[in-house]
């Protein structure tokens, strides 16, 4: 009964040696059953003899087919010893078949009838003693250590269960038989063998051994495959697209995702190498992904353009995982990819967008630049022209007074040379014009421009205070450019403290080595920065204060770009607003 | 010459433009006073002077436009010409509507501006004269009794004096005796004059029934 229920469970699962083996030793143990029974009633010698032999062959089909059931059951037993154990039994066989009273006895003598209690009688043999039954005990003590090892494994791995009940009835059994059965060989005792019920013992514990697994793992299956829908689900409708490969480079696995944005379909892919999937450029980024997947560290990040089926190119940005079988080998991996090409496209729109505007803001600069310089222009034009047929009506008068025509050419003159100004300082903004080059010492520059302006800062009370690193490297750059930089910021910092009390005002200038160059910062106590002046304090025209012209800090920072250097304003750390720019040093800028 | 006793007020921001114009605006004939911002202006009172003004329009604090807006709201009556470094349309045409005399760009032409300021003076005088006739024709309405007043509106509408009598309840030889005493008061000779008196100053006709 229960060999037919594991035949049925073996078809199931064809897979399973267990369940093979498990038919096989309740078949063996249901023919020994029978062929002792015939024992207990046999008259004959010659037939007792006979099914002695047969009942010895089941016997042996059934210890060696457990004993590989364990092996294959427990996972932790011996191969070697199995091997051994099927060997010896193997020989018991032969032995068996060679003697005529079976490898139990050499001779049988006679056949007793012993009669029980209840009025029933078995049959029992005496005879001498097979010198080969050795070699099944041995073999009987071999299984015993066999099973005692591989339970006592498998228990110390944590199989318990299956360690305890394989193992305990196997040694419960195989003890009571191999101790019992001997005995009565020996004619020690005088029972019958009872051989067949520690066998049929060792079967069933088995076979509940075996069947409360077939629960389990249809238990598990059923958990597996409630796990497996929701990775198949997430797989199906993920925005992502997943692609499976093999340690080989063979595509085994896309998603639908991928079948979408790619093109291709599953059959048609599927079996293609990985590499067909990018197109030329990315080849080599594709393979190194790949070969770092194949050695199990996969890149976690790694960007590659998808070659669709109808030749587009889709920017992806992929991870991959690898996966490993139970050796713990890569069996595969998968690639993950995000589409980024729709994102990529609309950066680069915001970038040209932006582009667009930083045009216009320009286009919109250079009107203001215009309107501004009309302004500034006109002032003088006016006055000039004004003077001028102002000296014309008073010499059309006769007699004029001189000295207020002088005076009107003074002013003519003075006019003249501001609206000149204006166009000089316009033409320093916009000139793109060659800077005579020269190596010089910054500190001193710095000096001259201080002690141009003197007598300015004095009669403003602007204490100066000049902190220059004494191993200031020398700077390749237009002197005078720089020195015109200086002048404009120094004069800044004395405007920016109009405000300021008369005993605070200070300008601090600082010159320090910054990296491969030099870096200045001047420094003042006024009024700080506005935070809305901070972005826009180098646009030219961009003034706070009423007459200026907004165009020296434009020049500055046109002079500074142009010499490969940066101009920057923040608020000082003492209050007062600090400008800094820098230059490269003369040994960087020739090299 | 009327024009040599005007008083020319220049204001703008930039001294060499106040300088150069003021030495035009003498050469030519006129008073100069100048003015480097719209509060300096205002903080003299200059309501009662026969001239014109010359406003830049981009001054620091205060601009042109604000301090015409002042002007329009403190009753100076002195005419204004507005100097632009460039022609900004709206900006003109707001000046315009609020009676500006003209809007001159610079770097500008003497004879733009003698000419704008010409203009300005003589609708100066104008408006000055009309407004003085305008004060005369009040005081003399002052002398008119209240009935000679119901009379006058009643003739401005063009109505017969049996009209007038039946309207007020008197007599028509009454309102022929009203009538000639308004006339008389009035200083006109005709109705078409008195009529042109009451327009001038606002009084408005009655029609009898």
């Amino acid at each position: 009964m229960l060999g037919l229920m594991h035949l049925l469970l073996w078809l199931n699962d064809r897979r399973s040696v267990s369940y093979a083996l498990s038919v096989l030793m309740s078949f063996a143990a249901a023919t020994v059953a029978l062929v002792e029974l015939s024992l207990l009633n046999t008259l004959s010698v010659p037939e007792y003899s006979r099914l002695l032999q047969w009942q010895n062959l089941w016997v042996c089909v059934l210890l060696v087919s457990m004993v590989w059931l364990v092996y294959a059951h427990l996972g932790t037993a011996r191969r070697w010893l199995a091997a051994t154990i099927t060997a010896m039994w193997s020989l018991t066989l032969v032995v068996n078949f060679a003697y005529p009273a079976s490898v139990v006895f050499s001779e049988i003598s006679e056949l007793r009838r012993i009669s029980t209690f209840r009025d029933e009688s078995f049959t029992l043999a005496i005879g001498i003693a097979n010198p080969w039954k050795l070699l099944p005990d041995l073999a009987t003590v071999v299984i015993l250590l066999y099973v005692i090892d591989a339970a006592n494994r498998s228990w110390r791995r944590g199989a318990r269960r299956p360690a305890g009940l394989f193992g305990g009835s196997v040694v419960l059994f195989m003890v009571l038989a191999g101790i019992h059965a001997p005995l009565v060989d020996a004619g020690v005792v005088a029972t019958p063998y009872m051989v067949s019920f520690a066998f049929l013992a060792i079967v069933l514990a088995m076979s509940y051994e075996l069947v409360s697994d077939a629960v389990r793992v249809s238990r598990y299956a059923r958990q597996i495959e409630a796990n497996e829908r929701r990775w198949r689900s997430l797989l199906q409708k993920v925005q992502l697209a997943i692609v499976g490969v093999t340690p080989g480079g063979e595509i085994d696995y896309v998603n639908p995702f991928f079948e979408r944005i790619s093109g291709y379909g599953a059959n048609d892919i599927l079996g293609r190498p990985a590499t067909a999937l990018a197109p030329p450029a990315d080849l080599q980024k594709l393979e190194r992904a790949l070969q770092q997947a194949g050695q199990g560290d996969p890149e976690p990040h790694s960007e590659w353009t998808l070659l669709c089926a109808n030749g587009e190119q889709r920017k992806m940005v992929w991870s991959s995982v690898s996966l490993f079988d139970g050796e713990g080998a890569v069996s595969g991996f998968l690639g993950i990819g995000e589409d980024v090409t729709e994102r990529l496209r609309s950066r680069a729109e915001l970038q040209r967008t932006q582009r667009e505007i930083e045009r216009l803001r320009r286009v919109g600069a250079l009107g203001e630049l215009a309107s501004a310089l009309a302004h500034e222009l006109n002032q003088p034009l006016t006055a000039i022209l004004s003077n001028a047929q102002a000296a014309r009506r008073f010499m059309a008068g006769g007699d004029p007074d001189l000295g207020e025509l002088r005076e009107i050419i003074d002013d003519i003159i003075r006019d003249d040379k501001r609206a000149g100004e204006v166009i000089h300082s316009m033409r320093a903004m916009v000139r793109k014009g060659e800077i005579d080059r020269e190596s010089f010492a910054v500190d001193a520059a710095i000096e001259e421009v201080i002690s141009m302006l003197g007598s300015e800062l004095d009669g403003q009370g602007i204490t100066i205070i000049l902190d220059f690193d004494p191993a200031l490297p020398e700077v390749q750059a237009g002197r005078v450019e720089i020195q015109q930089v200086m002048m404009n910021l120094v004069l800044n910092a004395a405007n920016a403290m109009t405000q300021t009390p008369a005993g605070q005002r200070e300008i601090k200038i600082a010159a320090c080595g910054d990296g491969d160059g030099v870096r200045v910062t001047v420094h003042d106590t006024g009024r700080g920065l506005e935070p809305e002046e901070q972005g826009r304090l180098f646009d030219p025209f961009f003034t706070t204060r009423p007459e200026g012209l907004g165009m020296g800090l434009a020049i500055c920072r046109r002079i500074i770009d142009s010499h490969g250097g940066r101009i920057w304003a923040r608020d000082g750390k003492r209050g007062g607003a600090a400008f800094s720019f820098t230059l490269p040093a003369a040994k960087a800028a020739a090299a | 010459m009327t024009e040599s006793q005007a008083t020319v007020f220049v204001v703008d921001d930039d001294e060499s433009v106040r300088k150069g114009l003021a030495r035009l605006l003498r050469a030519s004939g006129y008073a100069v006073k100048t003015f480097a911002s719209a509060e300096d202006y205002l903080s003299h009172d200059n309501v009662h002077e026969v001239g014109s003004i010359i406003l830049d329009l981009s001054m620091p604090g205060l601009d042109g436009i604000d301090l015409q807006r002042r002007l329009i709201e403190r009753g100076d009556d002195l005419p204004v010409i507005f100097l632009s470094g460039h022609a900004d349309v709206p900006t003109s045409v707001k000046a315009m509507k609020r009676g500006a005399v003209d809007f001159l760009t610079k770097p500008l032409d003497e004879e733009a501006l003698l000419d704008a300021l010409h203009r300005a003076l003589s609708r100066q005088r104008r408006e000055r004269a009309e407004r003085r006739e305008q004060e005369t024709v009040r005081d003399l309405l002052h002398i008119l009794t209240p009935r000679e007043y119901e009379v006058m509106r009643c003739v401005i509408s063009g109505a017969r004096n049996k009209q007038i009598a039946a309207h007020l309840g008197i007599a028509e030889k009454t309102v022929k005796v009203h009538r000639t005493r308004v006339m008389q008061k009035m200083r006109v000779r005709s109705v078409a004059e008195l009529v042109q008196a009451c327009i001038a100053a606002g009084v408005s006709p009655v029609a009898p029934d």
